[in-house]
């Protein structure tokens, strides 16, 4: 297929809003009347609630109100999974972490609002929180959930053959602990957004920075006992997502606010507040034992996860269930036994961010393959050769891409032999990892079902707009949707507009998350511009009075494919179409046929990195993704993706963490919390594709904004521990633990 | 309440403002320029970098009494009669620009820098936006998007 603008660099079609400042954040937004929202949030993470007395703030000039549990008129809870938070915690009860919300405050200035927080009176009884999961775990700890005995969240498993019995056919075994901590998402947009209501009895509409706008909208009718008819929810563009804006954030916050105090509110938390309330990654505590063969056929795995979730149970059944299967990762091992435990806790709450429970998994796989290569004396890329999943052994139809085709490609990067380090005192090392990283192709259980909706209209003029409730963080979803319709239609970029996040106007599309917009968006696109594309032909062939079959669509035309100089321009074909009553708007559902299937892509990640001795400070020099593409849509968008995805990595190994004691997170600001700055990062990043067209993908397409972090994980902390003949199993890699490593 | 004045993107313009009040609140709130973005209120992030007197500075940090007859360019500043800056043209070009938050800073930044030295090596240009957090990009496109300006 000669594609006109598919594959080709298209520029991001909001790139000029965004460098003019013209577009609008959740956070920009204003209407008549506005006033300002704050949360108070709780001052312990766990406490009882005594009394929650307003008298005072409510008192305050310029306070419109002041709402805690006593307002909400409904079953006052939200949540993903399990609807177990309370919007407000009621007198009486327990908070479990420093995020739950005790009172909002509504007033006319963000000052007052501020304000008007001193003055609210709680009686708390400080609680001893639990902090750790082997506090969790302890058999005399009080429940954070009176039905979770044990305090345990999820357990997740995997169990396949007999993997006792395979470890003595083996004849080398290693285990390894690999600890990796909890981080923050980090987007530089903190969660925001308004809300106001139609009239008295109208509706509830929430503008408002998310991933989803279908599960919010539940959450607030829920929690305010509402309709969900009554509520809509859009997605503004985002100032980043990663997952963290995945679930309802502020969202049933706002929808209070409004619909207690009558006034239209904004809200959007400091980075104080973001930092405490929304869900992080999980840590992970990971033990593996992986046996081989002396020929390096790797026969077993036992593999066991201990997590913290937290205190509510998000998406962290999911997120566990992806770090278990990420375990054995792009081997085929015959025999496994995987098992991950969450526990709650009181720390922050845990759920998505960008890799979603891979990214952990791959470094418990990666890290332990690498000391399983040193003990047997195998080159490390020779023994995943070995063992890397070919066709037959794959399950879901994933066209993997063979290893040594993803490695050639790598060597064509980072091979030959290592660069000098740059003077005395500096040593240099190579790191790889490959990875099977996930994409999601059905959709949930319940969305299986339905399949994935897009609604596209041509109007009279031949221009376009296209519903969809796939969201855009960054990633480029509204460009490539606009490079589909164009290819589809024969129309420019400019004549389309792309509707995007609106849980009313758009049919059921779900979350935007797990490296799927683009391809079950795509998809469910492209069906309905066929349909369109249908009509079209149908009515020009009538014009051109011939069969049907007999004319193609084009650029901007219609013509008779064996006469290409008879045509009819498409949008006089739309015209026709309009004044005759024949319908040209199209809603269609991609729909796998099995619910719950994920795609995989096939990955590597190299790093090569100098590390000085004596300071123990780590250049990463180069950072290569190999990636295995399917098809890649827009080049620019794709390095975009790839690159962004790799240098969060970097912030993984080296920098972030954000540990809590007795559940307090110990970062409150980006001068706590590091993220790299650009002087941090490599300056040699590298992104390159295979493209090995996927059947099931719109035009060959599979998915990847998440893929660059998995495997470019594992490669920096293994070329840092190659580098100095050391290994590293904890997470971040500080510069003193590389001068302890290297002091013996 | 106190009166102030200064230079706003070429033009003149007076203004009451809060002794508090910061630049960013001015420009956001009562000049409805909300290009210049909020992201952590402590001069951390960047997001909300002006142009004051040719220096890139964290508009959160400086009160907004303290531009009294200073000259201030924000992001709205850059397009002159529908031309976009060179700059906002190389992030686009460049594929610079993935969720935007951070852009309006990060192309201020770079002007103030590409503003006073025509020929930085990638290591100045690293440097005058090392204090524009970026949580998307990993700079890599951004860079690219400045040195393409290089004289």
């Amino acid at each position: 297929m000669n594609e006109r603008i598919l594959g080709k660099e298209v520029k991001r079609v909001d790139a000029r809003d965004k460098v003019t400042g013209r577009l609008k954040y959740a956070g920009d937004l204003r209407v008549p009347n506005l006033h300002y929202g704050k949360v108070l949030f709780s001052a312990y993470p766990r406490a009882k609630v005594l009394s929650i007395k307003t008298d005072k703030a409510a008192a305050l000039p310029g306070v419109k109100k002041v709402i805690t549990y006593k307002d909400v008129k409904g079953p006052n809870k939200w949540g993903y999974t399990n609807k177990d938070r309370f919007l407000l915690v009621p007198e009486g009860e327990l908070t479990r972490y420093v995020g739950d919300s005790i009172a909002f405050v509504v007033a006319e200035t963000e000052k007052v609002a501020q304000e008007a927080l001193k003055l609210i009176e709680v009686e708390y009884e400080p609680l001893k929180a639990i902090g750790t999961t082997e506090e969790a775990a302890d058999p005399g700890a009080p429940l954070i959930h009176d039905y979770a005995s044990g305090n345990i969240c999820v357990v997740r498993e995997a169990v396949h053959g007999d993997v006792e019995s395979a470890f003595t056919q083996c004849d080398y075994i290693v285990e390894e602990d690999v600890d990796i901590p909890r981080i923050e998402h980090a987007f530089i947009e903190t969660e925001s957004g308004i809300a106001y209501v139609d009239g008295l009895e109208g509706i509830l509409h929430v503008y408002s920075c998310l991933q989803d706008p279908y599960y919010p909208a539940w959450d607030i009718s829920h929690a305010l006992g509402i309709p969900q008819g009554k509520v809509h929810v859009k997605a503004t563009l985002l100032g980043g997502g990663f997952g963290g804006k995945l679930d309802t954030t502020i969202q049933a916050f706002l929808a209070a606010m409004t619909y207690y105090s009558g006034v239209p509110v904004k809200l959007v938390l400091t980075r104080e507040e973001s930092i405490r309330f929304h869900n992080k990654r999980h840590p992970a505590k990971i033990h593996v034992k992986v046996g081989a063969t002396k020929d390096g056929k790797i026969l077993a795995m036992h593999g066991r996860i201990i997590t913290d979730a937290g205190p509510y149970h998000d998406r962290t059944a999911e997120v566990l269930g992806l770090m278990v299967h990420a375990l054995s990762g792009a081997y085929h091992i015959p025999n496994l036994d995987l098992k991950g435990t969450a526990y709650y806790t009181n720390n922050l709450c845990c759920g998505a961010f960008r890799g979603f429970g891979d990214p952990q998994g791959a470094l418990g796989r990666e890290l332990t393959l690498n000391s399983l290569a040193r003990t047997m004396g195998m080159d490390p890329q020779e023994l995943r050769a070995k063992n890397f999943l070919h066709d037959e052994n794959v399950i879901f139809e994933d066209r993997p891409v063979r290893l040594e085709q993803i490695k050639e490609k790598m060597d064509s990067y980072l091979g030959g032999p290592l660069p000098a380090p740059s003077g005395p005192n500096k040593v240099v090392g190579r790191g790889f990892s490959f990875d099977k990283p996930i994409f999601d192709i059905s959709s949930t259980p319940s969305l299986g079902k339905s399949g994935v909706g897009a609604a596209v209209e041509m109007f009279q003029d031949g221009s376009v707009i296209v519903h969809s409730g796939i969201t855009e963080m960054g990633q480029g979803y509204k460009t490539i949707i606009s490079q589909i319709v164009a290819e589809e239609l024969g129309v420019d970029i400019e004549e389309i507009q792309v509707d995007l996040g609106d849980n009313i106007s758009a049919p059921r599309a779900g979350r935007t998350s797990a490296s799927r917009g683009s391809f079950v968006g795509g998809n469910s696109v492209i069906l309905a511009t066929q349909k369109i594309k249908e009509t079209l032909l149908k009515r020009a062939a009538i014009e051109l009075d011939c069969n049907k079959d007999a004319v193609e669509l084009g650029y901007k035309k219609i013509y008779l494919k064996d006469m290409p100089e008879r045509s009819v321009p498409t949008k006089d074909i739309a015209m026709k179409c309009f004044q005759e009553g024949i319908k040209l708007r199209e809603e269609s559902w991609f729909k796998h046929h099995k619910p719950f299937v994920s795609g995989h892509t096939y990955t590597c990640a190299g790093a090569e990195v100098e590390v000085d001795t004596v300071t123990g400070e780590v250049t990463v020099l180069k950072l290569a993704n190999i990636h295995d593409a399917g098809k890649v849509l827009n080049p620019q968008t794709a390095r975009g993706q790839m690159y962004g995805a790799a240098l969060q990595s970097f912030g993984y190994a080296l920098m972030e963490n954000i540990p809590c004691e007795e559940g307090f997170p110990k970062a409150r600001s980006f001068s706590e919390y590091k993220i790299p700055t650009a002087l941090d990062v490599p300056s040699l990043a590298i992104a390159d594709f295979i493209e090995n067209p996927y059947p099931l993908g719109p035009y060959g397409a599979k998915g990847m904004g998440e893929h660059g972090i998995n495997g470019s994980t594992p490669a920096i902390v293994t070329a840092i521990g190659n580098a100095i003949g050391k290994k590293f199993n904890k997470l971040p890699v500080l510069q003193e633990d590389i001068v302890n490593a290297i002091k013996g | 309440m106190q009166n102030i004045s200064f230079t706003l993107n070429d033009k003149l313009v007076k203004v009451s403002v809060e002794p508090q009040e910061t630049l960013l609140d001015m420009l956001r709130e009562r000049l409805d320029l909300t290009g210049t973005k909020k992201g952590c209120e402590k001069g951390d992030c960047g997001a909300c970098t002006v142009i004051l007197d040719g220096e890139a500075v964290n508009s959160c940090l400086v009160l907004a009494v303290q531009v009294d007859g200073k000259s201030v360019t924000t992001i709205e500043g850059l397009e002159k009669d529908g031309e976009l800056d060179p700059i906002q043209q190389a992030f686009i070009d460049k594929g610079a620009v993935q969720c935007g938050y951070c852009i309006p800073g990060m192309i201020l930044s770079s002007k103030a820098l590409l503003d006073k030295n025509p020929s930085p090596t990638e290591e100045e240009i690293r440097t005058s936006i090392s204090g524009n957090l970026c949580r998307c990009t990993g700079y890599v496109q951004i860079v690219d998007a400045i040195k393409s300006l290089v004289k």
